[in-house]
């Protein structure tokens, strides 16, 4: 070999020109296809994006509020929404290697402004900790001593008093748990720390002033504690902890959020598994663009092998190119991405506020981080996506290019595409059949992601083969004359593998969609079910619109005669919900009466016996959920321990039931044994029945006219309660009802990309098509039946996908990821309806191009290209 | 070295058709020296286009051996193909198959990019088009230009790498019998005062008339051929 033939040139500098001269002019000459495949990466990114935003400012917004509210605090001991006794600040103070304690309480109430979050403080402990919290120099009150002497005295958040107009010795009403109460503004704060939680919609009172009005007597929320700079933390700690045994959980402030992490775990999973979809859709899409992109590059690609460039730096522009889209697609769905979750984040706190727990005002922060991770996602799923078009354009046939008489490449569908395609199926159905198997959650979870992703490719493989089929068996009834569709199938049926991409996103998209509802469907079903088993009532009373759960406003437990005095009222059954610490996972505390077990039993999946109800209303054992029990490995006949105001409490569970409170778990308590060691008389709802006589509407206005002078309550009757409850899934779900248009619009960008790319390929086959036979309505025909078959096969490999995908959800996601059981419930209306919509969806996209193809003058399309 | 560019012994190329083979080439044993304008003529289908998709190194024979500038083609990986079309042999096709995006000086800078080459570039693209009278076009796009232009620019972009070696595939196919009497003369001058071998398919009598040799090819044998302009001079 002459030495001349050895000389290896710079790969990179080949890698430059052929993007040069080959690709950067094929992206301008197709400039809207460009942008097309451009928004496959940013919608995938931008749903990531906004999907990790807002996961974290959720988490962040509690995690902030718990670390504001506790300032510099080193420790802090809390027990739930319950909180600690008050004597036990002073027993803390005094442990060694402590320098402050100081004991706060927190509470939301009622005015006529809005929602009116307080604190309340020992004004005149110890200042070292309040200094942190709320500084002197912020905090205006002109006679401190009156202000804490008066117990109707709260000093506002100045924007807030401003905006409600209360100025200085203004009075104002308000309703809290303990009832109603009138408050005078004796001083302001300035937006600083705290006071910026929560809308800057924050009040500060002195300690007893908030504990009565929040109906916290001789309880603080949490317990501060600052330790000594010189004090040894760790026996420090070990000595609190001997103190708080029994009361509540000693931790460290930065570290409370583990309990929000939890409780927002399935939010979480829903939203991950939601973007992973958005991404697989989107990589679809970008897959099928790039193919397209270089089948229509191949002859420039064919000359450039012929005079000199390698196999290697042709496949290596494609990455690069890939690479290319997947880094601007990433920066413009951060962009997105931020201003989605800025959009969006208050709808979803707002969700999370009614089900899970109120936070302050969520706020979306980019990290540098999320850049990097979004230029990562974008970049991965545009290169892996490039693979097979890489592949294609290394095995180009530069002679058969080259001779301008190859017809459109067409890739076979044979047998090792067709196992290949089964094999993927086959290894999701695989990660989904392992899933059970695994005992650490993460590794489940990631089986069942992998599980999706490789299966929703299986199906992608095999799509060319249900479209052969399907365009087999149209053409059995579609009638002769129609010759757009028959026409349209005879192309598609010599060609079915170029709409492997299209049929693929369509199919991710409306799969996504009918899995969306289907677990909507059972987790609805499913919940209304058990509330009409378990906690069906004629009216609920209770102080907000919101549902009986630990965020709703409690009432007096007072009033439970006062509402059974009422004609018509045959029983009333007080209900209590809040959230506590349950061996380090925060869960509920559900208590009721005993009588209301047996009256409306819970489904029970496992029980010490048939009077395990006995035991339970001695208060001597629990009930678990058995999302709960799960959690803990717990069985009917096992003890669990809960710190109680009564100090630690050690309690059989008597049986685990079926309980749909709360996905966190529930453990339920009878009413009498909860207040006897919790000393807590508020009540989160009262459940009324009525009597034979008793008219919902008669009872519900005698119920209002009775208590709406001393307390804001809201009574709703049986049919509203359901009504909320569905709400409140549907609110749950409200991003991802939003996330499922995105897929369809990113569908229906599919498609139209498709066309695109179909319409520039096919331009001489359209000319003669148009020379010989087709007048420009039956082109457009043509095209259009050409779109709707390729989506109706997308939507029925959607169905085909969806039902699987749906019931890995509903059955094994939701119990991985809150315990709970469903009943399975699939949309099949929709489901059915399913190939028609995504027919219409692909010919609605398919018709701006092929309208456009058809006024295309004659001359035009069958000119060289 | 050899005194022949190219050298073929015993080359067939069968291609599968479903369940019968198609022999489009067969045993076929040529040698072209250097310096030489060659014409290889045949009806269509008759496998000279095969053949010199195998020289040029863009189809691989079924059996035999070639040899180019005396190296075995067998012996070489695509690379190494590669490589050799960037700076031995030059390409030209019937359809000129010119980048549309890109003007006339880069679609014939192409073959230099490829290589790596860096300097001069302008320099050796500017020489090429002069040389096929194209230097006042260079900066046009393909549409811009008439099919003989065209063709024209397509000889330079095999011209700049200064191969010892041109395959021309019916490069007049497409062109007018004045055109592609222009096509043929700049072909012919660069056997004439570059010492380029020259090996053109055709099915055009007068073409071939350009070549120093003509060879036949019918259902992919080759006959022999004469030395048809040493014998016009």
């Amino acid at each position: 070999m002459p030495a001349r033939h050895t000389a290896r040139p710079s790969r990179t500098r080949a890698i430059f020109w052929l993007l040069r001269d080959v690709t950067w002019p094929s992206l301008r000459r197709h400039r809207l296809r460009s942008v097309l495949t451009l928004v496959g990466v940013v919608i995938g990114v931008q749903l990531f994006v906004t999907i990790r935003l807002i996961n974290r400012a959720t988490l962040g917004t509690f995690t902030r509020t718990i670390e504001t509210i506790a300032g510099t605090a080193d420790l802090q001991i809390t027990n739930g929404d319950f909180g600690v006794p008050e004597a036990l600040v002073e027993r803390i103070a005094s442990v060694p290697g402590v320098a402050s304690a100081s004991g706060l309480v927190k509470g939301t109430l009622r005015t006529q402004h809005g929602a009116l979050t307080i604190f309340g403080v020992d004004l005149f402990a110890d200042q070292r900790l309040r200094e942190t919290q709320f500084p002197r120099r912020h905090v205006h009150i002109a006679d401190e001593l009156r202000f804490a002497n008066a117990l109707d005295s709260i000093a506002l958040a100045s924007p807030w008093a401003d905006q409600a107009g209360l100025a200085l010795e203004a009075a104002f009403d308000v309703t809290g748990p303990a009832g109603p109460a009138r408050l005078v503004a004796r001083g302001t704060l300035d937006p600083i720390g705290p006071t910026t939680l929560f809308g800057g919609a924050v009040g500060l009172a002195d300690l007893p002033t908030a504990q009565r009005l929040l109906g916290r007597d001789g309880r603080v929320d949490e317990i501060d504690i600052a330790l000594a700079v010189d004090a040894d933390r760790s026996a420090t700690t070990t000595r609190l902890a001997i103190v708080a045994a029994g009361f509540g959980t000693l931790a460290d402030p930065r570290d409370r959020n583990g309990g929000f992490t939890g409780m927002l775990g399935g939010l979480g999973a829903i939203l991950g598994i939601t973007s992973m979809i958005g991404l697989t859709v989107g990589s679809l899409l970008v897959h099928h663009a790039i193919r397209s992109a270089i089948l229509q590059r191949r002859r420039a690609l064919a000359v450039a092998r012929a005079i000199g460039y390698r196999r290697v730096a042709v496949v290596a522009a494609i990455f690069v190119e890939a690479a290319g889209f997947g880094v601007v697609g990433a920066l413009v769905g951060v962009v997105l991405g931020i201003g989605a979750a800025r959009l969006s984040i208050d709808l979803v706190t707002a969700a999370v506020g009614v089900i899970w727990a109120r936070g302050g005002q969520a706020s979306v922060e980019l990290e540098t981080v999320d850049v990097l991770i979004a230029l990562a996602t974008g970049v991965g799923s545009a290169v892996v996506a490039a693979c097979g078009p890489a592949a294609a354009a290394a095995r180009l046939e530069v002679v058969t290019q080259l001779r301008g008489t190859a017809d459109r490449s067409r890739a076979s569908m044979g047998w090792p595409a067709i196992a290949f395609g089964i094999a993927l199926c086959a290894a999701g159905f695989g990660f989904f059949a392992t899933v059970a198997r695994w005992s650490s959650y993460s590794i489940q979870i990631t089986a069942l992601a992998a599980g999706m992703v490789v299966l929703t490719f299986g199906y992608a493989v095999l799509a060319p083969v249900v479209l052969r089929v399907l365009v087999a068996a149209v053409r059995m009834i579609a009638p002769r004359r129609a010759l757009g569709l028959c026409l349209a199938l005879e192309h598609l049926a010599r060609d079915p593998v170029r709409c492997r991409g299209t049929i693929g996103a369509l199919m991710a998209a409306f799969a996504f969609v009918l899995c969306v509802s289907a677990f909507v469907a059972s987790l609805g079903g499913t919940i209304l079910t058990w509330v009409d088993q378990a906690v069906a009532a004629d009216l609920y009373v209770s102080a907000g619109p919101d549902l009986p759960l630990p965020t709703a406003l409690p009432l007096p437990g007072e009033l439970e005669p006062e509402i059974a005095a009422i004609p018509g009222v045959e029983r009333v059954v007080p209900l209590r919900i809040i959230l506590a610490p349950i061996n380090g996972w925060t869960a509920a505390i559900r208590s009721q009466p005993v009588d209301q077990f047996r009256f409306r039993p819970f489904p029970i999946v496992e029980s010490i016996g048939a009077d395990y109800l006995d035991a339970f209303a001695r208060g001597d054992a629990v009930i678990l959920s058995e999302n709960l029990a799960l959690r803990f490995g717990a069985h009917a006949g096992d003890t669990v321990a809960l710190d109680s105001p009564s100090g630690r409490l050690t309690l059989q569970v008597a049986a685990i039931v079926l309980d749909y409170t709360m996905d966190i778990g529930t453990l339920m308590l009878d009413l009498g044994a909860y207040r006897r060691y919790w000393h807590d008389p508020l009540v989160t709802s009262f459940m009324v029945f009525l009597d034979a006589d008793g008219d919902p509407a008669t009872v519900r206005d005698a119920i209002s006219e009775r208590l709406s002078p001393r307390h804001l309550v809201t009574i709703i009757t049986g049919g509203e309660f359901k009504r909320n409850v569905a709400g409140a899934i549907d609110g749950a779900f409200v991003l991802t009802y939003a996330i499922e248009l995105v897929a369809a619009v990113i569908a229906g960008i599919g498609v139209l990309n498709f066309f695109l790319a179909e319409i520039v390929d096919r331009r001489r086959e359209i000319g003669l098509l148009r020379t010989v036979a087709l007048d420009r309505a039956q082109l457009l025909r043509t095209l259009v039946s050409e779109a709707m078959v390729i989506g109706a096969c997308g939507g029925l490999l959607a169905i085909a996908w969806g039902w699987p995908l749906a019931r890995v959800v509903v059955t094994h996601s939701t119990r991985l990821v809150s315990g709970w059981r469903l009943g399975f419930a699939f949309p099949w209306t929709m489901a059915l309806a399913m190939p028609v919509v995504v027919a219409l969806t692909a010919g609605l996209a398919a018709w701006l191009p092929a309208r456009a193809t058809a006024r295309t003058p004659l001359r035009r399309l069958v000119g060289v290209e | 070295m050899t005194m022949n560019a190219v050298t073929l012994r015993d080359v067939a190329k069968i291609y599968r058709r479903g369940v019968r083979d198609v022999v489009a080439v067969q045993c076929v044993s040529l040698a072209i020296p250097r310096g030489q304008f060659v014409a290889l003529m045949g009806p269509s289908g008759s496998g000279k286009s095969t053949l010199l998709n195998m020289i040029a190194g863009l189809d691989s024979p079924s059996s035999g051996e070639i040899h180019v500038d005396d190296v075995a083609l067998s012996m070489l990986g695509d690379d190494e193909l590669t490589d050799l079309r960037r700076t031995t042999i030059g390409v030209i096709f019937q359809l000129f198959n010119l980048l549309p995006s890109i003007t006339v000086a880069e679609n014939v800078a192409l073959p230099l990019r490829a290589a790596g080459v860096v300097a001069g570039v302008r320099e050796r693209v500017t020489q090429a088009l002069s040389a096929v009278g194209l230097q006042e076009r260079m900066d046009h796009f393909p549409e811009e230009l008439s099919g003989g232009e065209m063709q024209r620019t397509a000889i330079a972009r095999a011209l700049v790498i200064e191969p010892t070696i041109i395959l021309a595939d019916e490069p007049t196919g497409s062109l007018d019998s004045e055109t592609g009497g222009e096509i043929l003369a700049t072909l012919r001058r660069c056997v004439d005062e570059r010492g380029v071998t020259v090996l053109l398919v055709t099915h055009d009598e007068a073409a071939a008339g350009w070549a120093d040799r003509i060879l036949g090819m019918r259902d992919g044998r080759c006959e022999s051929g004469n030395l048809r302009r040493a014998a016009l001079v």
